[in-house]
């Protein structure tokens, strides 16, 4: 298993109550490297998120390759274009994909960005 | 085009043709079928023995369906008349055509028909920005009929076409050799489906032959639409088909996101923006609450869901920030357009609160606002911490997608007007044009007190006087049975009705014996207004109110009392202040 990859769904369980907080039900993430199929099965509830590798039945399964996915996680790809371009396949409750797409980063390069609002210039 | 186009829609698939029914599309012409912001069909021409045929007449059936009756010959003083040719199309999951030739004649006669058809495969930005296409086109003749195929790496678009009479099938289109009797007549269906893959099975349209009933893509049909929808008693006629015309049109503009669950929400507009815009979609959905509040209720969970988490300078997101616009083609998929979705817009998130207010002001659906929360606290904070660039209390505009994001906070959408410009963005790298402050946008508090659990948020804001220009009409009580009673805009459904000031009425259900309902108290409530009036028919507060209710007149004409968010009890009203 690929270490960003483990990393991110660490954080995931930890980051729940933040990210996932309106996603409901399960999702299995299944990435395919050559001949072998990684599966990562996702539950959330309330911001509750647990991970396991179970390849069971999920209300939504999204199927790449290990490294759109790698991609997905640190920024690089964005899940939406991908499914799009066909690159990513997707099944299942549309709703809980879109949501678990706040769990995903914005691309590396882009620059923090915050209006004067946040910075204490209005008084 | 100069000539007249036909256009009849079903969601986001749409045909544009001329009124004979045939599409001669270029990459600058906008005809064509389109689907998920796809042509699928650029060329789609009828000949009967080797001519074009010569328009009668075109019924716009419905919004979704059209009939053209046609005669051999161009000009016009067609020449031949002894031929009748009706194609009867209907629209959804591609479409389905019903080609149906007479003869008129006492002698058999033998024809020879043809349709060409053609795909370039263009995405709504190529056609509207002419550009060329990047990938690979091939044709495919199996025994499901003639496969239309585009290709750019996993990217995969296809159409296919079929026919229910025996055709010759080529490469360019489909060849049908006709003997017709004295007075015979001779039909065919023709199907032309949409997909997202160049594999799978072929999947038929959904209309077939003979089907007139509308199945929109969601759950509930055009019928149930109208029946379930306020009824206007009235003694004008062309009030009653206005109306009536109003809730057709706006079943038409019902789109259904794939979040959505089979409910609908308000396109921006049809054909070419049958998609997800959050101004547009919130706008219509404000502007419908009397009669349709479902739409709002859809419109708040899609644009919810997709509200932004993160910071991404392509497709101008930021967290809390409602989309501006979502999109499915080619461009978008190969990120040559940010609309995956895009966010690039100043107003669409501050309307996303506006929205969620109105909703519970005009249904008492309060579980859908609490469910909401998340969403609402986290535009709130968008306002204050992203949308502010300035720091003066003003939500200011300025893309960070110089290329292809839109340039000014109403986007570069036809037909929408363009923002008054405030002032320049002192300091900031870019053109001054690129910085613009909005002045379509409301601020909020949310009472700690009341309902959520949270920080005040009182924010100063320069608020705007407006002359009233109050010009009477309907007025708007809370159930038909309570004439000349403290009346409110706030009602439940099932107990609304409108009159006018003289004989017309609209109620929805049974009349209710219940007394009015008073607007419950908010969990979002006015601080500060602006200048959206016209569009939602109500005057902003100038601050929070703590009178029961107050006075409200519309630009639009009704008059309404409306309750504070607080004035469950009381029962008095005031002139607002001006």
């Amino acid at each position: 298993m690929s270490e960003p990859i483990e990393e991110f769904f660490e954080r995931l369980t930890r980051d729940g109550p933040d990210r996932l907080r309106r996603a409901d039900g399960s999702l299995r993430i299944d990435l395919k490297s050559g001949t072998t199929t990684e599966h990562w099965f996702v539950t959330m509830h309330g911001g509750d998120v647990s991970v396991s590798h179970r390849n069971a039945k999920a209300d939504s399964v999204i199927r790449t390759s290990k490294d759109q996915f790698e991609g997905m996680i640190t920024g690089t790809v964005n899940a939406m274009s991908a499914a799009l371009r066909g690159v990513v396949s997707l099944e299942g409750d549309p709703t809980l994909l879109v949501l678990f797409q706040r769990a995903l980063p914005g691309p590396p390069s882009t620059a923090t960005r915050q209006g004067a609002g946040a910075t204490g210039r209005r008084t | 085009m100069s000539e007249r186009i036909v256009k009849i829609l079903d969601g986001n698939t749409f045909v544009v043709s001329d009124p004979r029914g045939d599409i001669e599309a270029s990459l600058t012409d906008p005809t064509g079928l389109f689907s998920f912001d796809t042509r699928f069909l650029s060329t789609w021409v009828l000949t009967v023995n080797g001519q074009r045929l010569n328009a009668l007449s075109v019924d716009d059936l419905q919004y979704f369906e059209a009939r053209f009756f046609l005669v051999p010959g161009t000009g016009t003083v067609y020449v031949d008349a002894k031929l009748s040719v009706i194609r009867r199309r209907a629209v959804g999951d591609g479409f389905h055509e019903e080609l149906t030739i007479l003869n008129h004649a006492e002698e058999p006669i033998e024809l020879t028909v043809r349709v060409d058809a053609d795909s370039d495969f263009a995405d709504l930005f190529e056609v509207k920005d002419a550009l060329k296409k990047k990938g690979t086109y091939s044709t495919r003749i199996d025994e499901e009929g003639l496969h239309l195929v585009y290709e750019r790496e996993t990217f995969e678009r296809m159409t296919t076409i079929a026919a229910s009479a025996p055709a010759a099938i080529d490469e360019k289109g489909l060849t049908f050799v006709v003997t017709l009797e004295p007075h015979g007549s001779w039909t065919t269906d023709l199907d032309v489906v949409t997909a997202a893959g160049a594999g799978g099975r072929f999947v038929r349209p959904k209309y077939r032959h003979g089907e007139r009933r509308a199945q929109p893509n969601m759950g509930r049909s055009l019928e149930s639409w109208l029946q379930e929808a306020p009824r206007l008693e009235s003694d004008d006629d062309q009030l009653r088909a206005t109306y009536r015309r109003s809730l057709v049109d706006l079943a038409a503009l019902r789109f259904s996101p794939l979040i959505a669950g089979g409910r609908s929400l308000p396109a921006a507009g049809l054909p070419w923006f049958m998609a997800m815009f959050g101004r547009d979609s919130i706008l219509t959905s404000l502007q419908s609450l009397p009669f349709t509040p479902e739409l709002a209720a859809t419109t708040l969970q899609a644009l919810g869901d997709w509200q932004g988490s993160r910071v991404d300078d392509f497709r101008d997101e930021d967290p809390g920030r409602i989309l501006h616009e979502m999109r499915y083609g080619e461009m978008t998929a190969f990120e040559e357009r940010p609309h995956s979705p895009y966010y690039g817009c100043a107003d669409a998130t501050p309307l996303y609160v506006v929205l969620l207010d109105e909703y519970e002001l005009w249904t008492g659906d309060r579980s859908l606002v609490r469910h909401r929360e998340h969403e609402a606290r986290a535009a709130l904070a968008w306002i204050d911490d992203y949308a502010d660039l300035l720091g003066d209390g003003y939500v200011w505009y300025r893309r960070r997608n110089e290329e292809t994001g839109s340039r000014t906070s109403v986007g570069r959408t036809r037909g929408i007007r363009s923002p008054t410009r405030m002032g320049d963005c002192p300091g900031s790298p870019g053109p001054p044009a690129n910085c613009r402050a909005t002045p379509t946008t409301r601020r909020y508090e949310v009472p700690a007190s009341r309902g959520w659990s949270g920080t005040t948020r009182r924010t100063p804001i320069a608020s705007r006087k407006r002359r009233q220009t109050s010009s009477g009409g309907s007025t708007v009580t809370s159930g038909s049975r309570t004439k000349g009673t403290s009346r409110s805009r706030s009602t439940p459904r099932g107990t609304r009705s409108t009159r006018s000031r003289r004989t017309t009425a609209i109620s929805c259900g049974a009349a209710s014996s219940t007394s009015p309902r008073r607007r419950p108290s908010s969990p979002i409530s006015w601080a500060r207004g602006s200048s959206l009036v016209g569009a939602f028919g109500r005057w902003p507060r100038e601050k929070a109110d703590t009178t029961p209710s107050a006075t409200t007149s519309a630009p639009c004409g009704p008059s309404t009392t409306r309750s504070s968010p607080g004035g469950s009890a009381g029962t008095g009203s005031r002139t607002r202040r001006r």
